[in-house]
Order: C-alpha cells, then structure tokens, then sequence
C-alpha cells in the first residue's frame, strides 16, 4: 500500500545483479558444506558442518545480500543502520539456517524432515530481512502491506524447500548448481518481495537526529566485500580439498 | 571333496528347501542332510552338502544370490554321530571345532595379490575398464570366474560411491537406483531405468562364450558396490533377470534390499 508523499526506493540495477550473485555464491558454499553433513564421522564434525554452513548460508547468502540490495535501493533521505539489530539479524539468519541445515542432514532422506527444514530455512530469510529494515534509521516510517509479506515469507520458505530438495536429494551438477541458483532466487526473491511491500512515509524529523546512533552504508560495504572474500576463499578450499579426497579415494 | 554346513535365513518356508536343494545338486553338490525351524530371525534351514571344493565359492555366490536367501553362514560341518551312539550323562560333551564362519559376502579368489593389481590397474583406466575386466574374468579358472569377477564388480562400485556419490541425504533404495546406481552405470554402459529396474544396452559381458546362463556378473557385483556401500541399504543384491547372453534384447537388473 503506497502512502502519500511516499518516499521512493529506485534500485541499481548492477548492484541488484551482485546482490543475486552473492547470494549465489554464499549458497554454495553453504550447501557445499551442508551435504557433508550426512557423511560426517562422528557427532563433532556433524556440528561443525552444520556450524560452517548455517553461517555461510546465513551470514553469506543472506545478509550480504540483504544489504547489497539495501545499498542498492537509492532513496531520496539518508539511512544509517543500528548496529545492535544489524548483529542481531545476522545471528538470526545464521541459527535458522544452521537448524534447517541440521534437520535436513540428519538421517535418511523424506518428505516431512525437507519440508521442516526449509521452514526454518525461509523464516531465517525472512527473519532476517525484517530484522535488518528494523534496524534501519531514517527520517521515514516503514509501512507494510502484509499480503505481500505473507507472500515473501511463502516465496522464501518454498524456495528453501526445493533448493535443499535439489542439495541432498540429487547428485551432480544439479546438487551442485541448481541448488545454489535456486536457493539464490528464494533469498532474492523473498528479499524484493518484501521491499515492495514496504513503503516508506517521511516523518518529517532532523534528518541528523534520525540517522545518529547507526552505521553509514559505506562500513556495511567493507564488511559485506569481507564476506564476500571469505566465501570465495572457502569455495576455493572446499573444491581443492574435494578433488584432492577424491583422487586420494582407494578402491 | 568337502563337507560344508549352511545355515541359510529366509523370509519363506514353502519353497526354500526343493529350490535350495536343487541349487546344491545343480552345482555338482549332494545334499546329505538338512533340517529346518522357524526362529525370530525367520526360517532358518541347515544344509549340509558334500562335494568338490573348487566348486564351493561358486556354489557359495549362488545360494548367496538366490531371491529366497536373506542372509546364510558356511562353515566345515562336523561329521554326523553314529546311529547307535549314545551319550553318557557323566561324559562332558565333545567341544565343537573351532569354525570359520563365512557370513553373506562375495568371497575373493584366494589369489587376493592378482585381484589387487587389476583393481587398482581398473580405477586407473575407470571408466575406459572393459577391456581389462574381460581381459581378467577370460584368464580365471572356471570355479572362481562368476564369484570373483562379481567381487571386482563390488569393489569398483563401492570406490565409485565413495569418489562420486557420498555426499548427499541417505536414499532410499528406489531414490539411490534413481540417482546413484542409475547415472554411475551410464557413464559405463548405455543404461535405462525401467520401474526400478536398471536395463543395460549391449553389456560386453554377453556373449563372450564363457557362460551358458547369465553373464553380468561384474555389473551385478557393481551394483551392489554402489548401493551398499553407504550402508543403511543393509546389503542390496542385484539379480540379472534377463540377459543378452540367453536371447534378451538388454540385460535386466533388479535390486532386493
């Protein structure tokens, strides 16, 4: 529901690609690591995997996302981010997605255990989200049409289903690609959803006294570019360790 | 000649002996005595057989394969007590030798070195094996060819599980025939899935003039390496139903959890 004299978001098309691509990026990784998780050797390295991938998907996938596509979304009023939510909304993503992670892990595959673990996958995508806008400061209220945000949670848990279908329940390239595409489309996906969603009404405050408190966009690049590093090298190590445990498989 | 007790579980009673015994006689075997029970395992008949020792491990692979056989054991059987012996109730009773007991496996030629080599000389070629393993199975002695050759089948495929498929959920038996057992064939073999069954175009063990029946024996052995492997399948047995060797247009695997 748009509100009048609304403040409006125009997104950057290049960065909504990289946002895309990110979230890509930390799925892969995360769901690399995840299909570890059933082959694990005893219950340490179990809760390990779960560990590195839960943050991978939450930390990587969707909270840089989220705020590349904050960064992304160009509005008239300046937006600084309260650092206790924006924490909070990365520990959120991170300890759902290590739950759904662990619950589709575990045991033998079905049905009722994809479908509980893509739940708890899709509130951390949404969780998240509405997190991180809480945490926005801004010389604005946010409103919120919620059909659409039933939606958006809807797209984010149906998506987290079939992208954890496609990691445990098939073998080569589609475990290995499509899982991360799809599951980039669920982050994404719930994520613009949700900012159509929202409309943005000035509340006609300072806007210096709005923003004081938060963290400029400009700190969340460097520390999104950070994570960004991180997954790229954890991709690299967890492909180089897998080729070399192949060849090193004797018959 | 060699005297060898099976104890054989089966899930059905009605059958099991004429078919088993017939099984014993066809491989050139006696059947000198047998008896059978219902217990919590579930019917458990005990054979003792008489005959040719080369013949055994062949013999052991088909009772170990055969659809009514859930799980059996081989041991030396101890040689049956007189009629008209009695036991006295101050006697202690005669210790049982000691056995080796031979549970449901695929057992290896003895000549365990030479299986070696081909092995790693095969994941060296994998996938381009065919020529080495037929190679193989034409130089073993007839007695050992069918178990052994299904032995180096069962040792490739658990080491393609183990490069190629580990990671992911635990399937059950029809998901990991789909997207195990289905994709690890094709990239040796031409092969279809047909309504859990695995169907194998011109299999370049058929008509290769070393058997009468069904020729498969690697692919069977295959089979069952790439399934059991992960292990909550329990031991998956594969059985050829139709060949090319006997006049089928493909040959034809079934899977029995």
């Amino acid at each position: 529901m748009q509100h009048d004299h609304a403040v409006q978001c125009a997104h950057d098309p290049m960065l909504v690609a990289l946002s895309y691509l990110i979230s890509v990026l930390g799925s892969f990784t995360a769901l690399q690591l995840a299909i570890g998780i059933p082959a694990a050797f005893d219950a340490r390295e179990r809760w390990r995997a779960v560990a590195f991938a839960g943050a991978a998907m939450g930390g990587g996938a969707i909270w840089a996302m989220h705020f590349i596509a904050m960064l992304a979304c160009r509005m008239e009023i300046p937006v600084t981010y309260d650092i206790a939510l924006t924490a909070l909304s990365a520990v959120i993503a991170m300890a759902s997605c290590m739950a759904g992670l662990a619950i589709a892990g575990s045991g033998m595959f079905g049905w009722t255990k994809l479908a509980a673990a893509g739940v708890f996958m899709g509130l951390g995508v949404a969780g998240m989200h509405y997190t991180g806008m809480a945490a926005m400061h801004m010389p604005a209220a946010t409103h919120y049409d919620m059909d659409i945000v039933a939606i958006s949670v809807l797209i984010a848990v149906v998506a987290s289903i079939a992208a954890l279908w496609l990691a445990f329940h098939m073998r080569g390239a589609a475990q290995m690609f499509g899982s991360a595409l799809v599951m980039g489309v669920a982050v994404c996906g719930m994520h613009y959803t949700a900012m159509s969603a929202a409309s943005f009404a000035p509340t006609g405050e300072d806007a210096a006294v709005a923003t004081a408190g938060g963290i400029s966009g400009d700190y969340l690049g460097a520390t999104i570019f950070a994570v960004t590093t991180v997954l790229l090298a954890t991709v690299l190590v967890i492909s180089l360790l897998r080729q070399q445990r192949r060849t090193l498989v004797r018959i | 000649m060699a005297d060898i007790e099976f104890r054989v579980v089966s899930d059905r009673r009605e059958g099991l002996l004429l078919e088993l015994g017939q099984l014993v006689i066809n491989n050139g075997f006696v059947l000198t005595r047998q008896r059978m029970a219902n217990t919590d395992e579930g019917v458990v008949l005990t054979m003792v057989v008489r005959g040719p020792e080369q013949g055994l491990l062949a013999l052991q692979d088909r009772i170990g394969s055969h659809h009514l056989v859930h799980s059996f054991e081989a041991s030396a059987a101890e040689p049956a007590p007189p009629a008209a012996a009695t036991q006295s109730p101050t006697e202690p009773a005669r210790p049982r030798p000691h056995t080796e007991r031979i549970t449901d496996t695929i057992v290896p030629v003895p000549d365990q070195q030479r299986v070696e080599a081909f092995l790693t000389m095969l994941a060296r070629d994998y996938p381009n094996i065919f020529s080495r393993v037929l190679a193989f199975e034409h130089d073993l002695p007839v007695p050992h060819r069918e178990s052994t050759t299904r032995y180096a089948g069962n040792r490739l495929g658990a080491w393609i599980y183990k490069r190629d498929y580990a990671l992911g959920a635990r399937l059950d038996l029809a998901d990991s025939i789909k997207h195990i057992a289905l994709p690890a064939l094709r990239n040796l073999l031409p092969t279809e899935l047909d309504n859990e069954k695995l169907r194998v175009r011109n299999s370049p063990f058929c008509r290769s003039g070393l058997y009468q029946g069904s020729s498969c024996h690697f692919l069977r052995g295959c089979l069952e390496g790439l399934l059991g492997e992960p292990g909550h399948l329990g031991r998956p047995r594969a059985t050829e139903m139709f060949c090319r060797n006997t006049g089928a247009d493909m040959c034809t695997f079934a899977i029995i959890a």
